[in-house]
């Protein structure tokens, strides 16, 4: 039966580092396993061929991350890469900063408006009364005075 | 009446002028102010065209959009306020929320007292918040803001664990912020469950700030321990949503920590424990799949990713909108087809024919790469905003193949809303033949990789269709692959395949895709490959050739003259063309074949009769077949006869008037002309006889005579019988000379030489 193979090799698993490393990480894990290697290669003479092998891949697979056009190139023919990882279930207020404090900000000043202490909007996108905005506009004005009147006129 | 609609129909029908307009304009403004969104975001539009240098319009609009989510939008608007007035803080504090609000990074500001709040929500939403910012925020709410306020913000700063500030050294005080240091201090997780209630009963705390406050204390409890401080939550509390939320990540951090741990059985437990709690959660689904893949757990792998496709396309269906959870989509397809590849193909680069062998030696592998691919490929095209590119080429064409595949790869799964999605995409696709296109340009390099994509995997699939040709059964997995190529619609894609280069401007790709499959299926005789390979095919002869072939072969003699003729009645393409003439003498070697094998020699005039009528059995039976009825003609003239010439003749004009093909006509009217000549011969020869018949009979007539009578007188009387018979003999060895009848003329030379001698024995007794 075809089953997805999680443990595949790609180039981040050469080097070491998960899918999400950063350009400095994916640097400092390819130069740490070069020089691991040159190490070795001195001092196993007759390994030679294998760790140039070894240190062609890993050179390969540095070259193609740290640059960022090609990683993303990269990245998006293997969307397996990210794809299967384990992700959180949990709603994001329970991970994620900025989901936790919307959430708790919401849930606080709700929660002090049903006590009836009600906090000012945090910004015009909050607020819900603009009378203040409202220019005089003389034409309009009179058109809604008289409407006005003869509303009142008709009562 | 609303006075400001009544203000609006009034203004609106008086005559044009500036000062009509900015009434107007204030009118729909102050009434957008009061409407929905949706009316809101039209009236202050309309209100901008009629004045357009009122910047509170655009910043009204952009608010409007804001609070609906479209940030981009909301920021256009925001800028076209803030050209209006360059120095307006009002404007600027609402661009840089937007921009917040789209993840973009903003430059450190200094905090006011009607901005330290926004700032500091901006740095607490942060991983790491930069905790002198943290604290400016903080000096000046304590400064300007009320408790309740400064409370709030207390709180948001003990719910970040990455900011090291003692909320407490605040000087503040508020019973909102005393009952969350109540909980976050608590002794033990009884005495929290138990001052949990206590506030959440007293309704001194909202329950998102006590499921938080859980979490974050027993955050490291294991498994076990923190199903049961769970369990200490009265029925009350754990019948609230936030409530099942926090089992829900209770759950989940204990099983991420146990798949880290290595642990993958208990991690599986306990994801499928948070599935009662809400069925429809992806992220479980995703990690249930993987666990399954991890742990190559057989029974469980496919139904675990089964239910994860179906909730991704579930939850687009629920949604009525096919773009919910399409990058999701596109992402799952494309990674499992990826993943598939790589088996066999590793890295970039083309695979050579060795690879080729391995990967069709795997049909599951290779089924789930086509499928999968597939998938990915409809999704990726629904996620095209512009109308051009969701089709591929805006044409019915395109749109009817998308509307098919969706139909042939998604409807016919087994899955809860597939249907209501695969209606949904349907709608997509004929929409996008009339939709205006406004995003093409903008989308334009992604729908050429796209495309450049399917092109590449167009060519994989091709080489692996030559591969396949050292396959005994090549068709099995011919069809495969062909059923997957096909879908997607070569011939309206040709032109945007030869402008991107792939193809050279007089090949037809749509043709050359089908000599690969046709070239396979030239070799196969099982019937249920060549039925598939005809649905795939159905306007090509080749295929169906292939099939009354297979059926003649097996004997079925009957459906394969049946399908014979409807092939032959198809209007083919002009390579076809010749395929015809084949399936002409397929309708003949199928009449040959109904005579029965004992009739179909014959060695004498008595199995030639029998053979004749067996062929007349097989013409009512198949009476198309033309070399059946050409064959019967010609026995029928072997075996000669006035009616038997006629019915040949018969036999072959009917041939003349219903021929299938201009070469069959014409060995008809051959055959024709031929049985003409025949029947002359026959009528000939049946004279020959008679006159052969009259002449021996006399000429012993008067042998008898003479015997009895033996006087020099009779003699006379008999030779003059002998003398007539030898006239008939004469008169039929020339009708027998010039019918040609070469046995007939030696036969009646030999007579006439016997008569002769016989006529000079009588003139000697006489």
């Amino acid at each position: 039966m075809f089953m997805i193979d999680l443990g595949a090799e790609s180039y981040y698993s050469v080097l070491g580092v998960t899918p999400n490393a950063t350009a400095a990480q994916i640097r400092q894990a390819r130069d740490g396993l070069i020089r691991e290697l040159r190490t070795r290669q001195r001092r196993e003479p007759t390994r030679r061929g294998e760790l140039d092998e070894r240190q062609r891949v890993i050179n390969a697979a540095g070259e193609e991350l740290v640059r960022p056009a090609r990683r993303a190139q990269y990245d998006q023919e293997n969307a397996h890469l990210r794809f299967f990882t384990v992700r959180p279930a949990a709603a994001p207020m329970f991970t994620d900063h900025a989901d936790r404090t919307a959430v708790l900000h919401h849930a606080l000043r709700d929660h002090l408006a049903s006590q009836g202490v009600e906090l000012p909007p945090l910004s015009d996108v909050d607020r819900t009364d603009f009378t203040a905005d409202h220019s005089p506009n003389r034409l309009l004005d009179e058109l809604l005075a008289q409407g006005g009147r003869q509303c009142h006129s008709t009562k | 009446m609303n006075p400001l609609r009544a203000a609006i129909a009034e203004l609106g029908s008086r005559p044009d002028s500036p000062r009509v307009r900015t009434a107007l304009a204030e009118a729909r403004f102050r009434l957008a102010l009061e409407t929905e969104p949706g009316e809101a975001a039209e009236l202050l539009r309309a209100a901008a065209e009629a004045d357009p240098f009122q910047p509170k319009v655009f910043l009204h609009l952009g608010r409007v959009l804001h609070r609906e989510g479209k940030y981009f939008a909301a920021l256009r608007e925001y800028r076209r306020a803030a050209e209006l007035v360059p120095d307006s803080r009002r404007v600027h504090r609402l661009i840089a929320q937007a921009e917040q609000d789209l993840g973009q990074s903003r430059k450190r500001e200094k905090p006011a007292p009607d901005t330290w709040l926004l700032l500091l929500l901006d740095q607490l939403s942060k991983e790491h918040p930069t905790r002198v910012q943290v604290t400016a925020c903080l000096a000046v709410g304590a400064e300007h803001a009320s408790a309740a306020e400064l409370a709030v913000a207390a709180v948001l700063v003990q719910a970040h664990d990455q900011v090291p500030i003692d909320v407490r050294e605040l000087g503040t005080s508020h019973p909102l912020l005393d009952a969350v240091l109540d909980l976050v201090e608590a002794r033990d997780p009884d005495a929290f469950v138990s001052a949990a209630v206590d506030h959440l009963r007293a309704q001194r705390l909202p329950v998102e700030v006590v499921c938080w406050a859980h979490f974050t204390k027993w955050e490291k409890l294991s498994a076990l321990d923190a199903l049961q401080l769970l369990d200490r939550y009265p029925d009350d509390v754990r019948r609230l949503d936030c409530f099942r939320e926090l089992e829900i990540a209770v759950l989940d951090a204990c099983a991420r920590r146990a798949w880290t741990e290595d642990r993958p059985h208990e991690a599986k437990l306990l994801w499928r424990e948070t599935i009662p709690l809400d069925p429809h959660r992806v992220p479980v689904a995703v990690n249930l799949a993987l666990l399954a893949a991890r742990t190559r757990t057989t029974e469980e792998y496919a139904p675990a990713w089964a239910r994860l496709a179906e909730l991704l396309y579930l939850h687009a269906a629920a949604i009525g909108d096919v773009q919910v959870m399409l990058d999701e989509r596109v992402t799952l397809h494309r990674a499992i087809s990826q993943n598939s590849r790589q088996r066999y193909v590793l890295g970039r680069e083309q695979p050579d024919d060795e690879q080729l062998r391995a990967w069709l030696a795997d049909p599951e592998a290779l089924e789930i790469w086509l499928r999968e691919w597939d998938r990915y490929y409809l999704n990726a095209r629904l996620g095209f905003r512009s109308p051009t590119h969701r089709l591929g080429v805006r044409s019915p064409a395109a749109r009817d193949a998308l509307i098919r595949h969706v139909d042939t790869e998604l409807r016919t799964r087994n899955w809860s809303g597939i249907s209501v999605f695969c209606d949904l995409a349907r709608a997509a696709f004929t929409e996008a033949c009339e939709e205006p296109d406004e995003h093409r340009e903008l989308e334009q390099g992604r729908a050429n990789a796209l495309l450049d994509e399917a092109f590449r995997r167009a060519v994989l699939v091709r080489r692996m269709l030559h591969v396949l040709a050292d396959d005994p059964q090549p068709l099995r997995l011919g069809l495969l692959l062909a059923r997957h190529l096909f879908a997607l619609p070569w011939a309206v894609f040709q032109p945007l395949c030869v402008e991107r280069g792939l193809v050279e401007p007089g090949v037809d790709l749509v043709r050359l895709l089908e000599a690969d499959l046709l070239h396979l299926a030239a070799r196969e005789d099982r019937l249920e490959a060549l039925d598939e390979c005809v649905e795939l095919l159905p306007h090509r002869l080749a295929p169906r050739a292939f099939r009354c072939r297979a059926l003649q072969q097996a004997g079925r003699l009957d459906e394969a003259y049946e399908e014979t003729l409807t092939a032959l009645q198809l209007r083919v393409p002009e390579e076809d063309v010749p395929r015809r003439r084949s399936l002409v003498v397929l309708l003949g070697v199928i009449g040959r074949e109904a005579i029965p094998e004992s009739l179909r020699g014959f060695h004498d005039r008595t199995s030639l009769e029998a053979h004749v009528e067996a062929a007349r059995v097989a013409l009512l039976r198949f009476p198309q077949s033309g070399t059946l009825r050409l064959h019967l003609a010609k026995a029928l003239t072997l075996l000669g006869g006035a009616d038997r010439m006629a019915e040949a003749e018969r036999l072959l004009a009917e041939g003349v008037a219903t021929a299938l093909t201009d070469e069959q006509r014409e060995e008809f009217e051959q055959g024709l002309s031929w049985t003409g000549e025949a029947a002359e011969v026959d009528t000939a020869r049946r004279k020959v006889i008679d006159l052969l018949d009259a002449a021996l009979n006399r000429a012993q007539d008067a042998v008898d005579e003479y015997n009895e009578a033996r006087y020099a007188g009779m003699a006379y009387r008999s030779l003059d019988k002998v003398r007539q018979a030898l006239d008939e003999l004469s008169q039929a060895l020339t009708i027998a000379e010039e019918a040609g009848l070469e046995r007939e003329v030696s036969e009646l030379e030999k007579w006439l030489d016997r008569l002769g001698e016989l006529e000079g024995e009588l003139q000697h007794r006489g």
